[in-house]
């Protein structure tokens, strides 16, 4: 029964074309003098069959891992989702503590009849309470 | 007592903890950051290195003939993405995780509040006459209550969620690791190999003379050091994605061990170690 191939199975088959590509590069090289135009050109069409091949199979290795890991990715996802969560828990808590401060500041203001403090206290809280 | 002088220990030890973890967290983000902005993806590789792309540049005619020749880069982009996504998901992770254990987050002051309260009881109770010392000593229990529980339950949501998920964020940093350590070092090696058959075998063997022969050494010399930058950085990288993997570990794992001054020395050299992997990165892709 033939197994599933694995993006490690995958790289060593890739490897084998690069170094399969390479031997065949270098025969070209020491007999280049000696082939006809024929053969180089036979030799070019294998060579770029076989870069073409290993390319692939390098890129497709990507593929193969990230399908593998795709589980562990959304965990990860849902980890960033429940900070972003707690984050934002944090903010509103010190909003509303700032606003508690700030509705503070403006029974002050009244309390002093201060009209200027007044005017400034209203349109912070509702600058604070604002929804955008 | 000793009840006292253990939840102060604790308390300390979370809080520090939490500082640790800020450090990390951003010395990790921007490193996975820049991971991604210095690698050269698999559709660079493919358009630069392709076959048909590098036999152009031993065409011998007065003006080299337009390419058009047929690659297809689909697969190698879809790769790309992939591996975006990866490095997406782990700076989103890093990213909050710095944001949720910034200082600056609980930082509640109630000093405008006690303030403004002194000023009201002043006009309306002047018999309560409170010291400006009984107002200080006010101003830090609010500070206190309203301020440290939240950082001890942050301190204990951040462990949580650390601890939760460090053999997820393990494997994927090892996923991510293979990709840059086989699949792209192989891309590397594969453009090389492409150089060597389709550009430097055939100026090689058409050169006649020394000098021609010593140039096309030369050009391809400066290929093998493009190259090899490339795959330096590479191993700064898979370095680097190392190095927050086993500080990640250990930041989460840190809140069970009793001696944290090791803790804290250890990631202390981990941010040291991550930075100077950052400015070996840019060093080389500039």
């Amino acid at each position: 029964m033939a197994s599933r191939l694995t993006p490690r199975d995958l790289i060593a088959v890739a490897k084998c074309l690069t170094h399969f590509q390479s031997d065949l590069t270098g025969y070209e090289l020491d007999h280049y003098g000696s082939l006809n135009n024929s053969q180089h050109n036979q030799i070019e069409l294998a060579l770029s069959r076989l870069a073409a091949g290993a390319g692939l199979l390098y890129a497709n290795a990507v593929q193969l891992e990230f399908e593998q890991m795709q589980p562990l990715i959304q965990k990860m996802q849902g980890a960033t989702q429940d900070l972003r969560r707690f984050l934002h828990k944090a903010q509103k808590i010190q909003e509303v503590l700032d606003l508690v401060s700030a509705v503070a500041f403006l029974a002050d203001a009244i309390v002093s009849q201060d009209v200027d403090s007044i005017v400034s206290g209203i349109d912070n809280i509702i600058r604070m309470t604002r929804i955008d | 007592m000793k009840n006292t002088i253990i939840a102060a220990f604790l308390f300390l030890a979370s809080c520090k903890s939490v500082e640790s973890i800020n450090r990390f967290a951003r010395s990790a983000t921007s490193g996975i950051r820049e991971i991604d902005r210095a690698s050269f993806g698999f559709g660079q590789f493919c358009k630069l290195y392709d076959p048909a792309t590098l036999i152009e540049l031993t065409d011998t005619s007065r003006f080299a003939k337009s390419s058009h020749a047929a690659v297809h880069c689909e697969l190698f982009k879809a790769s790309d993405s992939l591996v975006g996504i990866i490095n997406q998901t782990l700076s989103n992770y890093f990213s909050l995780l710095q944001a949720v254990s910034d200082k600056k987050l609980i930082a509640y002051n109630a000093r405008p509040l006690v303030s403004s309260l002194e000023d009201i009881q002043s006009r309306l109770l002047p018999g309560l006459s409170f010291s400006a010392e009984k107002m200080t000593a006010t101003k830090g229990i609010l500070n206190t209550l309203l301020n440290e529980p939240l950082k001890v339950y942050r301190a204990k949501k951040l462990h949580e969620i650390m601890e939760q998920n460090d053999s997820a964020l393990a494997i994927v940093i090892r996923g991510y690791e293979f990709i840059l350590d086989s699949a792209m070092q192989g891309e590397i090696d594969q453009a090389t190999q492409n150089y060597i058959s389709f550009v430097y075998a055939r100026l090689f063997a058409w050169s006649d003379s020394p000098v021609e022969k010593a140039f096309v050494n030369a050009r391809y010399q400066d290929f093998l050091s493009l190259m090899n930058d490339e795959r330096l950085k590479l191993r700064k990288s898979v370095r680097m994605l190392e190095t927050i993997r086993a500080g990640h570990h250990l930041l989460a794992i840190e809140k069970n061990k009793p001696e944290f001054i090791e803790t804290e020395k250890e990631i202390t050299e981990d941010i040291i170690l991550i930075n100077h992997l950052i400015e070996d990165i840019i060093r080389l892709t500039k």
